[in-house]
């Protein structure tokens, strides 16, 4: 499978080329991250980002051609994906609020505007079952130091992706955590640079992610 | 899989009517027996009009006594955290991939279904469609993926299961990710498109803005599968001309309703399994039953257990249903939808749609983009804002010539106007094909 990467210098176009072994080590990537963060068999994931986004891709084979097992197949998860566009804020609010999923993975940029297309702005309160907030941040975006969601309900968890590192990460803390079984993992020149194990024609790729004593710690699980 | 041989599954898509009406009818049967016994939905509704399976013999038994349900019932009956409504026939903890349809008419329902279910929707409607409409293994697809609509999903699972490969650029399908999209078939070159027909404009636009030879786009694709908006031969025409694909097929069908096709070569209707749906025809007031071939409101009811449970639902569209073997040699339904029910008008007693026009307008002056314009108004003939092409657009000569072959085959006359092709009305990217109220006098002057 060939995506268009997340577009970040403009005209610049790149392409993620995914075999289906990437695919599959991706989707258990991202089933270790989200099992981490406490997500269990029987949870329903509204995705509220774009479907060629990296973790977006490999939530669910029903999202990619090619794949035969998503992360939520291997936790036993339902799901259900919303456009990452803001002018689909409403259809997602609404789905939040229909569907009253455990999980809801959510574009960065997108808290906002969701937030508010929710009734009195609060999350929480629209659907008492959520249990789980994961925040796409993708590289090279600056990272945010606290992401509001509504009244009680904070960031919890961070769900890093380098298109480029065909990396997914949980950033908590402070630390980096990823499987170590699928990544080269290693601070350079004080950046962390990552390298995918699962597709041996990548090179490493450096992030934007300062690590050392004051940047962020790298934990492998 | 022989990749040059015409059918998926031949013996199922040849099958004679005897044996399709004898599956459909044990199909129904026990879908009817599912949802007395299990659905809370059906189950009230049934009795409140006195009927059990039992009494259910026949189809005319069955079009007779059990009652057509609308997307307004199931609006009522969903409650949040519980968007399936008893609408289903499996445990609400199989569900596992909800998708959503695409709320045209206000409020998005939710569909769900489980891994199983998925498997066997792929196998009997999905992989058959896509045969059809020569998707074969090896190919390399475009397509912008979407995993909210029913049907992103399910090419994802055929192009899976067919060993199809798959290209998407960043973004959806709006106009601001059209130049993603242009780049993407640039780059990668696909074999096979799949999207929606505003895009092959706005396509060849962008690729026009940037200095590409527009036909350069599409250089590399042989076939093409549309959906989402209504497919005309003049439109077809046109596309194949300025691309030179090799064939474009139509998709379509409706989520709530659970069905859907592409037509085949022959371009006749979208070809509806009919071990899959069973497709009815009733008339839009009375509801009383239409015969196949000819036009009504449809009906649909999924033969298939283990997902959707969907019995008599009403649609909201003036559709054709034609029950006889086509050219290609299939049996199963060949389906149109002409439009939406609010996009129908009655003029001399005739019910009408854009489509019928648009068959008028395309005779005399090829595809063209027009808007009707307060057809309930009065006056002897129909009104229409014609989108001029190019600066010397010859259909500017042959305004009467509309009028005369609208005479013949619609029995109406036409009173058409040029205009520039912004100056026609849109609303939410899709152009408005009829305008009513004060607005459609406010379109003055054609510059
Ligand atoms: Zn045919």
């Amino acid at each position: 499978m060939i995506i268009q990467a997340e577009p970040w210098d403009e005209p610049d176009v790149r392409y993620i080329y995914l075999t289906r072994r990437s695919l599959e080590a991706l989707a258990e990537v991202l089933a270790n991250l989200m099992d981490r963060s406490g997500v269990h068999a029987r949870n329903k994931v509204l995705v509220y980002d774009f479907s060629m986004s990296l973790p977006a891709i490999v939530v669910s084979r029903a999202y990619a051609p090619e794949l035969r097992r998503g992360a939520c197949e291997i936790l036993d998860c339902s799901m259900m994906s919303v456009d990452g566009v803001p002018e689909l804020a409403a259809r997602s609010a609404f789905m939040f609020s229909m569907l009253q999923p455990e999980v809801l993975m959510i574009r960065s940029e997108l808290v906002s505007v969701f937030r508010s297309n929710l009734e009195r702005g609060d999350i929480a309160s629209a659907n008492p079952n959520l249990e789980i907030v994961l925040i796409v941040h993708p590289d090279p975006a600056p990272l945010p130091r606290e992401v509001k969601l509504g009244p009680g309900v904070f960031s919890r968890h961070l769900l890093y992706k380098s298109d480029d590192g065909l990396f997914l990460g949980l950033l908590e803390d402070g630390s980096l955590y990823y499987p170590s079984g699928y990544y080269d993992v290693k601070c350079s020149s004080g950046f962390v640079e990552v390298r995918p194990l699962f597709a041996k024609e990548r090179r490493s790729h450096r992030t934007s992610l300062e690590c050392g004593p004051s940047g962020v710690e790298v934990v492998s699980l | 899989m022989i990749a040059d041989r015409e059918y998926y599954d031949e013996e199922a898509e040849t099958m004679s009517y005897k044996d399709l009406e004898d599956i459909q009818f044990r199909k129904l049967k026990a879908v009817i027996r599912y949802a007395y016994d299990n659905s809370r939905f059906y189950r009230k509704r049934w009795k409140e009009v006195g009927v059990t399976p039992d009494d259910i013999n026949s189809m005319h038994d069955f079009q007779r006594r059990i009652p057509p349900y609308t997307k307004d019932d199931v609006r009522r009956s969903t409650a949040p955290g519980d968007p399936t409504a008893g609408l289903y026939s499996c445990k609400p903890e199989e569900i596992s991939i909800y998708s959503m349809t695409s709320g045209t008419t206000g409020v998005n329902t939710v569909l769900g279904m489980g891994q199983a279910f998925a498997d066997e929707i792929v196998e009997k409607l999905f992989m058959r469609h896509y045969w059809m409409t020569k998707l074969r293994p090896g190919m390399k697809v475009f397509q912008v993926l979407t995993g909210w609509h029913f049907l992103g999903i399910m090419t994802n699972l055929v192009l899976t299961k067919m060993g199809a490969s798959c290209v998407t650029p960043w973004g959806t399908t709006m106009q601001k990710y059209i130049h993603n999209m242009m780049r993407t078939m640039l780059d990668n070159k696909p074999d096979y498109f799949i999207g929606i027909p505003w895009m092959i404009q706005a396509l060849m636009e962008e690729a026009t803005r940037i200095g590409v030879e527009p036909r350069k786009v599409f250089s590399s694709v042989r076939y093409m599968q549309l959906s989402g908006e209504p497919m005309t031969q003049g439109l077809r025409k046109k596309i194949m001309d300025e691309t030179d694909v090799i064939d474009v097929f139509d998709a379509g069908g409706n989520t709530d309703g659970v069905w859907g096709s592409a037509d085949c070569y022959v371009h006749r209707g979208w070809h509806v399994w009919m071990d899959v749906d069973l497709l009815e025809l009733v008339e839009m007031d009375s509801l009383e039953p239409v015969d196949y071939g000819g036009k009504g409101r449809w009906i649909s009811t999924l033969l298939l257990l283990g997902g959707p449970l969907v019995i008599r639902y009403l649609g909201d569209d003036l559709a054709q249903v034609e029950r006889e073997r086509c050219e290609c040699g299939r049996t199963h339904y060949r389906v149109r939808i002409f439009d939406r029910l609010d996009n129908t008008f009655r003029m001399n007693g005739r019910l009408m749609t854009p489509y019928e026009v648009s068959l008028v307008v395309e005779e005399v002056c090829g595809y063209r983009l027009f808007t009707i314009v307060n057809p309930e108004a009065g006056g002897d003939k129909l009104k229409l804002l014609i989108g001029r092409e190019g600066d010397r657009d010859p259909c500017a000569e042959m305004l009467d010539e509309i009028d005369r072959v609208a005479h013949k085959k619609l029995g109406i006359g036409i009173e058409a106007r040029l205009v520039a092709r912004e100056r026609l009305p849109f609303a939410h990217r899709k152009l408005v094909r009829i305008l009513r109220g004060p607005d459609g006098t406010l379109i003055k002057g054609d510059r």
